[in-house]
């Protein structure tokens, strides 16, 4: 009985929370589509999501690459199949590992940061201040915040498709002696426009992932700065096992 | 004038406000005492719609915001101003950014006017050369008065001050009430306010209730309400040790 009870007791937990983080969303979808627009707070956040993470981008996509270029060229070697290094890289970077490695980046950088700005916000009653100001929360923090992360995202996951690629061609042309011209004519043949599609859906589905999730537990955080704190870290691990978790179903969904 | 009816809250199993009836007169300066934790802020909470009752009713002008939708609620709450007990200051805007926040997103005020009229009430509220302060950057009393300045900026119909002078030493609290009376004299508005400070409360308002275990159990001016013979006021009010109302 008690077993039962307490499987019952977390599922119940379990699917509240997700209804309220539904419910959370569609008060972001409504919020942002009513007017006024805050096109200037949505840059700002831009700002803060995307031009702030770019070193940090920059920097894991070239070591994500040149390790893919390493990895690669000394598995493609075992084959006698060096030439398909290119298409190699810009396969598994476009289709999986910029979209899922750059929007994690994303969420360590700027999502638990996010969740950390607004618990305190809440914990300090600034959103209940907004409140009573009659400016909706929702729309003035939340809303600009979740559209830069959907705008933002792609964007940084197509530059670190970019210097990823570029990475690998350093270590699998420049280091390891593969023909420039094979490098990328192979990722030309074999890419095409339906990877880089899935690409942009996956990096535009995963930058609203990581604003909502870390969005949702700042907004309804626990009580003082341990609040803040538990809040800041299930929004990291939640967002990090949704990444992964809808990466698989949207890989399955697009193939 | 907003009217309270019945109005039960509780956290937890435990009932904090069990059925507080209260009216406020349009124009009056309304004073809520009570012991700590008597439930003063939740009240208040309420009064502004940031808190949904168990039960009850809360009718400002004729409107129940209890049950209001959204759009219409946020029309009544045009007519609010609230100064917080923790203040409540956004933390990364500097104090003169705090104060013009409310014009800059309300009012279609240009942005010079505007940081000028922040100028200005900074200056009321004794703050002048403290503008490019971070609200951690200044002391808790300061706080307390940019908070006040950002509700006062907007002659918003309501004010509500939860403990508006806690923590002010005399001078900068007489001050404080002195501007306080200025701008209800310049926009005529009804203020509620919550204090611990009985001199203040005596001095600034017109009608005082007391909360007492979730219910008002008195409600007068301050006249009649310092020759209350209930014990639990009269206790209070002298802050005996003695009576009634027990400390643990
Ligand atoms: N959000 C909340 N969740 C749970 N309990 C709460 C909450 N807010 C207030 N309470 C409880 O309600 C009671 C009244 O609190 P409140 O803050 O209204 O007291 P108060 O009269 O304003 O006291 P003080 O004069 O010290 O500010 C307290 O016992 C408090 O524990
Ligand atoms: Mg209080």
């Amino acid at each position: 009985m008690g077993f039962f009870t307490a499987v019952g007791r977390a599922a119940i937990l379990y699917l509240g929370e997700m209804g309220r983080m539904l419910l959370f969303l569609l008060q972001f979808v409504f919020s942002a589509l009513k007017p006024p627009y805050r096109i200037l707070r949505v840059i700002k956040e831009m700002h803060f999501i995307g031009v702030k993470s770019l070193f940090i981008i920059a920097l894991t996509s070239g070591f994500t690459g040149m390790v893919l270029g390493l990895q690669g060229y000394h598995t493609l070697r075992k084959f006698g199949s060096e030439s398909a290094l290119g298409s190699l890289v810009a396969l598994s970077l476009i289709r999986e590992l910029g979209p899922v490695l750059g929007s994690l980046m994303v969420t360590a950088r700027a999502g638990s940061a996010m969740t950390a700005e607004l618990g305190i916000m809440r914990i300090s009653e600034q959103i209940d201040a907004l409140d009573v100001m009659t400016l909706d929360p929702v729309k003035f923090l939340v809303a600009p915040k979740m559209l830069a992360g959907v705008l933002a995202v792609p964007l940084l996951v197509a530059i670190f498709d970019v210097i990823g690629i570029w990475g690998g061609y350093i270590v699998g042309v420049r280091l390891l002696g593969v023909n420039a011209a094979r490098y990328f004519d192979g990722m030309k043949e074999s890419l095409e426009f339906r990877d880089v599609w899935g690409g942009a859906v996956k990096s535009l589905a995963f930058g609203l992932i990581v604003t909502w999730v870390s969005c949702y537990k700042g907004y309804n955080c626990g009580h003082g700065a341990r609040g803040v704190g538990d809040a800041t870290t299930e929004a990291v691990v939640l967002s990090a096992i949704l990444v992964l978790a809808w990466d698989y179903i949207l890989t399955s969904l697009l193939l | 004038m907003i009217k309270v009816s019945n109005l039960r809250k509780s956290f937890d199993g435990v009932e904090v406000l069990k059925g507080v009836d209260i009216e406020i007169p349009t124009g009056s300066t309304m004073a809520i005492i009570g012991k700590s934790g008597a439930g003063k802020t939740v009240l208040f909470k309420h009064l502004v719609g940031l808190m949904r009752p168990d039960s009850g009713s809360v009718v400002v002008d004729g409107a129940d915001i209890t049950r209001l939708r959204a759009g219409a609620l946020k029309e009544v709450k045009r007519k609010f101003g609230m100064v917080f007990q923790g203040g409540a200051l956004f933390d990364s805007l500097t104090v003169l950014e705090n104060i013009a926040f409310p014009m800059r997103e309300l009012t279609g005020l240009k942005e010079s006017e505007l940081l000028k009229k922040a100028g200005e009430m900074l200056k009321e509220v004794g703050l002048s050369g403290m503008g490019n302060k971070y609200p951690d950057e200044i002391s808790g009393g300061m706080k307390k008065r940019v908070a006040l300045a950002r509700a006062l900026v907007m002659s918003p119909e309501y004010l509500f001050f939860d403990e508006p002078t806690t923590g002010l030493d005399p001078i900068v609290e007489n001050a404080i009430h002195a501007l306080m009376k200025r701008c209800k004299a310049l926009a005529p508005c009804t203020y509620i306010m919550v204090s611990h400070d009985i001199k203040e409360v005596l001095e600034m308002s017109d009608l005082v209730a007391m909360l007492h275990e979730g219910v008002i159990i008195e409600c007068s001016a301050p006249e009649e309400i310092t020759g209350s013979s209930n014990p639990v006021v009269k206790q209070f009010l002298s802050g005996s040790t003695e009576g009634p109302i027990q400390m643990y």
